[in-house]
């Protein structure tokens, strides 16, 4: 006679036989796919454990360049305005970088070609006889401001009589039939605020580029320590008698325009021996 | 009498269904068993008892020095199947905990670092063992974001941008060797034909106490490659033309953006090597310095493994 308890086995054995034999073909592979899978899984974990062994290290954050006004100003107070072509020649333009860890970098300057200003590029440093100017906002303590003064380094390495020589990748020249302020070759419409509102929408920017300037303080370690410059701006006034029709108009300074722009950019390159 | 004679076939034929199923079963965990043993066993020995298990012992143990690195935490987290390189003071991969320059607060990679990794293949029962060590580079990138909860969440994702990858690989170079004396690598361990970097055919006696090293560097500057003045350049300048020719091949690795042909990389690397030319280095050394710039800004950790193939 069967005991009960195997009769209830084997019930239950016959209703798991009936599942599978119910399955279609597909659930079968399946099935025992994952069973080898599941008894192999393990011994490849072994395996993989054994032959390969890695080191992890942490990528450190690129060191930066930054650039910043005069003395210990943000880049926010590099500021041009206020300029009167009709009671001076020249203005002073003080700003600095920080090259962190860089040794050298590159100053590129674009800038728009509204009014006829020439731009140079002079490296300077803080000087209580220096005949540059520059109201530092940041220095005093209760917030107050603070005259520096600013005089041209001539012994700059680098530099000619601390000008460094700014290279156009532009140029602004008689043979591309385009000086600089030039208006003459342009129809009136396109001139500015000539006939009527109208301005010189196809003007193009100029790029010039000084490469390897090299850090003035020689740090390697990410100090903040900052390198001074100057942008020199100067330009020849125009006289009221003079008219568009005069030669050479457009290379004269009025106070009748009032925008340019200039963009100054570092970015770090490697110092070379010259 | 005739009912009975059914009752015992029928008895028999479950009875032998039984043990047939009974025997499957006992099989199918018999084989989950052995498996979970093989993985505890971890490679040398094995002991069980109650009954006698041989495991087929593994061929070789890859052993390295003694402790873990300075980043141990995140890689375990990273659970990527391998074992950790244990590291030393003097053989690491910048991941060693007193592996700070310029006072730091923390060690790791940077252009212009460079060290030494070790590691050696003991064959377990063979008296010697010849293997391929093929080495890979793989990154990750770590992104802090505040939840719903106003906590910030730390996630690390792996790097399967393979422009950023090559980036890494590239300017990460291994040598074979490296001269005290001179102050030069030599033995650039180059690409195989699958673009793999891999030393073949090593050799390795049973507990002889010699360890492969491996020598990384990340040079900071391209002329640290390229100059023509043979005291200038990282490397034996007998071997310049395998580093020229290596760096051609992985052009896309080491410039970034570089649209010219492998060929005119070399030839223009070549014409570096004999005379400075400022136009030439310029062109190809802002690439690499704006390659430098990608891995710093978009790369967190970088993981270099050792593949031990037979």
């Amino acid at each position: 006679m069967i005991s009960e308890s195997i009769k209830e086995e084997v019930a239950e054995l016959k209703s798991l036989i009936y599942t599978i034999r119910k399955m279609s073909l597909r659930t079968k592979i399946i099935l025992v796919m994952m069973i080898v899978l599941i008894s192999s899984a393990t011994v490849f974990a072994w395996l993989a454990y054994q032959d390969k062994i890695e080191a992890l290290s942490k990528i450190k954050e690129p060191p930066s360049i930054n650039l910043a006004s005069g003395g210990d100003d943000s880049a926010l107070y590099i500021s041009l305005e206020n300029i009167d072509v009709s009671v001076a020649v020249e203005k002073y333009v003080v700003f600095s970088i920080e090259p962190g860890k860089y040794s050298a970098y590159d100053i590129q300057l674009s800038h728009t070609t509204n009014i006829p200003f020439t731009y140079e590029l002079y490296r300077v440093r803080e000087d209580e006889n220096g005949t540059i100017e520059y109201t530092d906002h940041t220095r005093d303590v209760n917030g107050g401001e603070t005259i520096l003064k600013y005089s041209i380094m001539a012994n700059a390495t680098g530099t000619t009589a601390g000008k460094l020589i700014l290279n156009d990748i532009n140029p602004d020249d008689g043979s591309t039939g385009r000086i600089l302020g030039d208006e003459g070759e342009l129809s009136a419409s396109r001139k500015n605020y000539v006939a009527t509102d109208e301005v010189n929408q196809y003007v193009k920017p100029i790029y010039s580029v000084v490469r390897r300037v090299p850090q003035f303080n020689e740090h390697t370690d990410g100090s903040s320590d900052r390198d001074y410059f100057v942008i020199k701006l100067t330009w020849t006034p125009g006289n009221s008698n003079m008219t568009y029709a005069d030669a050479n108009y457009w290379n004269y300074a009025f106070n009748n325009k009032e925008t340019d722009i200039i963009y100054i950019s570092a970015k770090q390159n490697t110092y070379e021996e010259p | 009498m005739i009912k009975r004679n059914v009752d015992d076939k029928k008895d028999k034929n479950i009875r032998f269904i039984i043990i047939k199923n009974c025997i499957l079963l006992l099989l199918l965990l018999f084989t989950l068993i052995f498996g979970a043993i093989a993985w505890f066993s971890n490679n040398r020995q094995l002991l069980v008892t109650g009954m006698e298990v041989k495991m087929q012992e593994p061929p070789y143990t890859i052993q390295t020095r003694n402790e873990s690195g300075y980043y141990s935490d995140i890689y375990e987290s990273l659970d990527t199947g391998a074992m950790e390189w244990k590291v030393s003071e003097d053989d690491n991969f910048d991941n060693h905990e007193d592996d700070l320059d310029h006072e730091e607060d923390e060690p790791g990679l940077e252009p212009g670092d460079s060290g030494v990794l070790e590691f050696r293949v003991n064959p377990n029962s063979d008296d010697t063992i010849t293997v391929d060590c093929v080495f890979g580079i793989r990154a990750y990138l770590e992104v802090t974001s505040i939840d719903e909860n106003d906590n910030s969440v730390t996630e690390i994702t792996e790097i399967d941008d393979s422009t950023l990858l090559q980036f890494v690989k590239s300017h990460i170079i291994l040598f074979e060797d490296y001269d005290e004396q001179t102050g030069k690598y030599s033995n650039l361990i180059g690409d195989d034909q699958s673009f793999r970097r891999v030393l073949t055919n090593q050799t390795y006696r049973r507990n002889e106490n010699v360890y492969t090293k491996v020598y990384w560097v990340w040079p900071e500057h391209l002329d640290e490659l390229t100059d023509e003045d043979d005291e200038e350049i990282i490397y034996d300048p007998t071997e310049r033309t395998d580093v020229i020719t290596y760096i051609a091949n992985n052009k896309n690795g080491f410039f970034k953006d570089c649209n010219d042909s492998v060929t005119q990389v070399a030839a223009d690397l070549t014409a570096l090597s004999s005379a400075y030319s400022t136009s030439i280095y310029n062109r190809y050394s802002m690439k690499y310095d704006n390659t430098d710039l990608d891995i710093g800004n978009n790369v967190s950790y970088v993981i270099l493994s050792m593949q031990v193939e037979e």
